[in-house]
């Protein structure tokens, strides 16, 4: 094992004003990441997410504990040490005229860089590395203001890779992003730890892609509570059903999602297998639908029932009411309108 | 990235700049032929050494003071803009220049008696040292009183708020000292706020163009801060910005050409904010070492523009360089808010 290329240790975040101060996690946090490792930190909205990785990043100081630097307290590092060591992908939008992507991409080699910002050969090279890394080589003579929120996202990541630091911290990276683009950045994240060995510490909403990319989950929980470790274990000990619990928010520690919880579910007989059977059940969940196993043993007898049938590439859905009213449907759309009329 | 089109430009305005040098110190109120002045200017002293004196103690020394003031307010507005990402900020909304008019008020009319007076007026060098150390030291006071009000803020419009109530109670403090003190002083003071280039002479030239020349090295040397700083303060101390520092090379940087120039010139308005954004406009650049520089030849350039016209070629009638700035910066900054469809995005 190497050592930690960040450790905190009995840390506590928060802010302190003149007459008050509000603690956003309680801790004492110990925490650490290693390189090569991808750790998400999830949390609700304002469980204090940005604030910890704030903290962690030296930009606020923390109300106890600390924060060090391969094994050396970040506030005694210079901001160039810092900024050699750790490198940031904020919230904060740049609207800066007339600045092109290249430019604020190359502003990454600062910590560097000459005294006036005179960039030599190996800058150079690793502004292109970073270019390359983020996939943004389409659009560099582009003027920042004129970039989507997600060719903006990818260049403020580029610019934290060109400062090449051990360290990447991202707030929020996946945010204003279509899906495609969520799941190439989480990759692209995922394989920068692994190839090079950088340490990777992001905030994020994706429980779901935080899942699958994710070493670590730091989870945040509203009144300060705090769970770290592998997701996995994090699923299985129901700390991430208790972080995001909510009256009609219910998690799936089956499928690893978040599903709506209705009120008054009625009850429906399920049968049927394979792929059309899967998304079914999807649909009737998602209508509010109580779903029972029809071939399972002592299950009560509902009074609806729906079957899936599969007949060389040919799908049925069949409808059955209080056993003698069967209907068949081409689509799942026909069957959830009948069953919505059947409801009433 | 700095590539061959900014350096064509610069080499451009360069020779514009030269151009407007050579036709300021051409016209004025007294006809001196084209051949003449550079007969004077280029070979030995003309025939007419009314002429001679012309040339070489009056508008050689304006033209110079032109250029010096233009390239320092330029720049000082720029630095203000970046630092407080706004695209209004200049040094006056800040009070820098009414800490520099507080200073010289203070010197002019507290001095109470007609002797400091003249003292100042005589002595030269030394009398205008005591107004640019005093017009130094309002300015910079206000600065650094805007400074530590602005520590405590994290808002950049309540900085910029609470730096025009600072202006607005150093003006009134003036106001205070100008309805004590008797008539003649507070004529003094008032040409004094008309701004003009024509006063800056021999030592005093050579004071203010080393203050300046200080002040655009300081400048020079912030670019790279400037440049982070346009991330915005978070992503600037991320990328190892000790933003404390930062703030003092800028402010020191700043007020010393806002305050230097304001003191030797008086209170030149509308080139610290107007040619920031000309010349963005005009290098498409956001560099500060592009930028820095192109401030430099715009302002200048500008400045010159307005001491010609305020000769008005071919009478003897000549108006204060204020009065014109405004009227050749206003509409440039009026036609800029029109145009640009975000006004965040400086």
């Amino acid at each position: 094992m190497t050592s930690p290329l960040i450790q905190t240790r009995a840390l506590q975040t928060g802010y302190q004003s003149r007459d008050k101060t509000t603690v956003t996690t309680k801790g004492p946090l110990t925490l650490e990441v290693r390189r090569g490792q991808l750790v998400c930190l999830l949390g609700p909205n304002g469980a204090g997410k940005s604030t910890l990785l704030r903290t962690i990043a030296g930009l606020h100081p923390p109300l106890q504990g600390n924060v060090e630097i391969n094994g050396r307290d970040i506030r005694l590092h210079s901001p160039i040490q810092r900024a050699r060591t750790v490198s940031l992908v904020l919230t904060d939008k740049v609207s800066t005229h007339h600045l092109d992507v290249y430019s604020l991409v190359a502003l990454g080699r600062y910590p560097w860089s000459s005294w006036l910002g005179g960039l030599g050969d190996i800058d150079k090279a690793a502004i292109e590395w970073a270019i390359d890394a983020a996939d943004i080589r389409s659009f560099l003579d582009r003027k920042i203001v004129t970039l989507s929120d997600g060719e903006h996202q990818k260049v403020m990541l580029a610019r934290a890779l060109a400062q090449d630091t051990p360290l990447l911290m991202l707030d929020e990276p996946t945010a204003h992003l279509d899906l495609p683009s969520r799941i190439r950045l989480m990759r692209l994240l995922h394989l920068l730890a692994r190839q090079t060995g950088k340490g990777v510490l992001l905030s994020t909403h994706e429980l779901e892609l935080a899942l699958q990319v994710a070493d670590e989950v730091w989870l945040l929980q509203d009144p300060g509570a705090f769970h770290h470790g592998a997701p996995e274990d994090l699923v299985l000990t129901g700390a991430f059903e208790a972080a995001f619990a909510h009256e009609d928010i219910r998690f799936d520690k089956q499928t690893g999602t978040f599903t709506i919880e209705h009120d008054n579910r009625r009850p429906v007989g399920f049968s049927g297998e394979g792929l059309a059977a899967q998304w079914t059940r999807r649909a009737l969940q998602r209508e509010g639908y109580f779903i029972v196993d029809s071939q399972a043993p002592n299950e009560p007898p509902t009074s609806i029932r729906v079957r899936v049938e599969e007949k060389s590439n040919l799908i049925k859905w069949i409808l059955e009411i209080e056993n003698k009213d069967q209907r068949q449907f081409d689509t799942i759309a026909d069957l959830l309108k009948s069953l919505g009329q059947t409801s009433i | 990235m700095p590539g061959i089109f900014p350096k064509v430009r610069l080499a451009g305005l360069f020779l514009l700049l030269f151009l407007a040098f050579l036709l300021d110190i051409s016209l004025g109120s007294v006809k001196i032929p084209l051949k003449e002045v550079f007969h004077i200017l280029f070979a030995s002293p003309s025939a007419d050494s009314t002429w001679t004196f012309i040339v070489e103690k009056i508008r050689i020394p304006k033209a110079l003071t032109a250029v010096l003031a233009g390239c320092g307010l330029s720049v000082s507005g720029l630095q203000m803009q970046t630092l407080f990402r706004n695209p209004l900020a200049d040094p006056s909304v800040l009070g820098i220049t009414a800490g520099a008019g507080l200073g010289v008020a203070m010197v002019m009319l507290a001095g109470g008696n007609m002797a400091t007076l003249f003292a100042i007026r005589e002595l030269g060098l030394s009398g205008s040292l005591l107004i640019t150390i005093a017009a130094c030291l309002g300015a910079g006071l206000v600065m650094i009183l805007v400074l530590i009000l602005s520590s405590r803020l994290r808002d950049n419009v309540l900085m910029l708020i609470i730096g025009i109530m600072i202006g607005s109670i150093t003006i009134s403090v003036t106001s205070i000292w100008q309805y004590f003190s008797s008539p003649e002083q507070v004529k003094d003071y008032l040409l004094w706020t008309f701004g003009s280039l024509g006063g800056v002479t021999g030592g005093q030239l050579l004071i203010l163009g080393s203050v300046v020349a200080l002040g655009l090295i300081m400048a020079w040397l912030s670019s790279k801060m400037l440049d982070a700083l346009l991330l915005g303060e978070n992503y600037a101390r991320s990328m190892g910005l000790d933003p404390r520092k930062a703030r003092m090379v800028i402010i020191c940087s700043s007020s010393l050409l806002a305050g230097s120039i304001t003191a030797f010139c008086g209170p030149i308005g509308f080139v610290g904010i107007a040619v920031p954004h000309i010349t963005r406009q005009l290098f498409r650049s956001s560099d500060h070492r592009v930028l820095v520089p192109g401030c430099c030849l715009t302002g200048a350039l500008l400045l010159l523009v307005c001491d010609t016209l305020s000769q008005l070629p071919g009478s003897s009638t000549i108006l204060p360089i204020n009065v014109i700035t405004a009227l050749a910066g206003a509409p440039v900054v009026i036609a800029l808010l029109l145009r640009q469809k975000n006004i965040n995005a400086y």
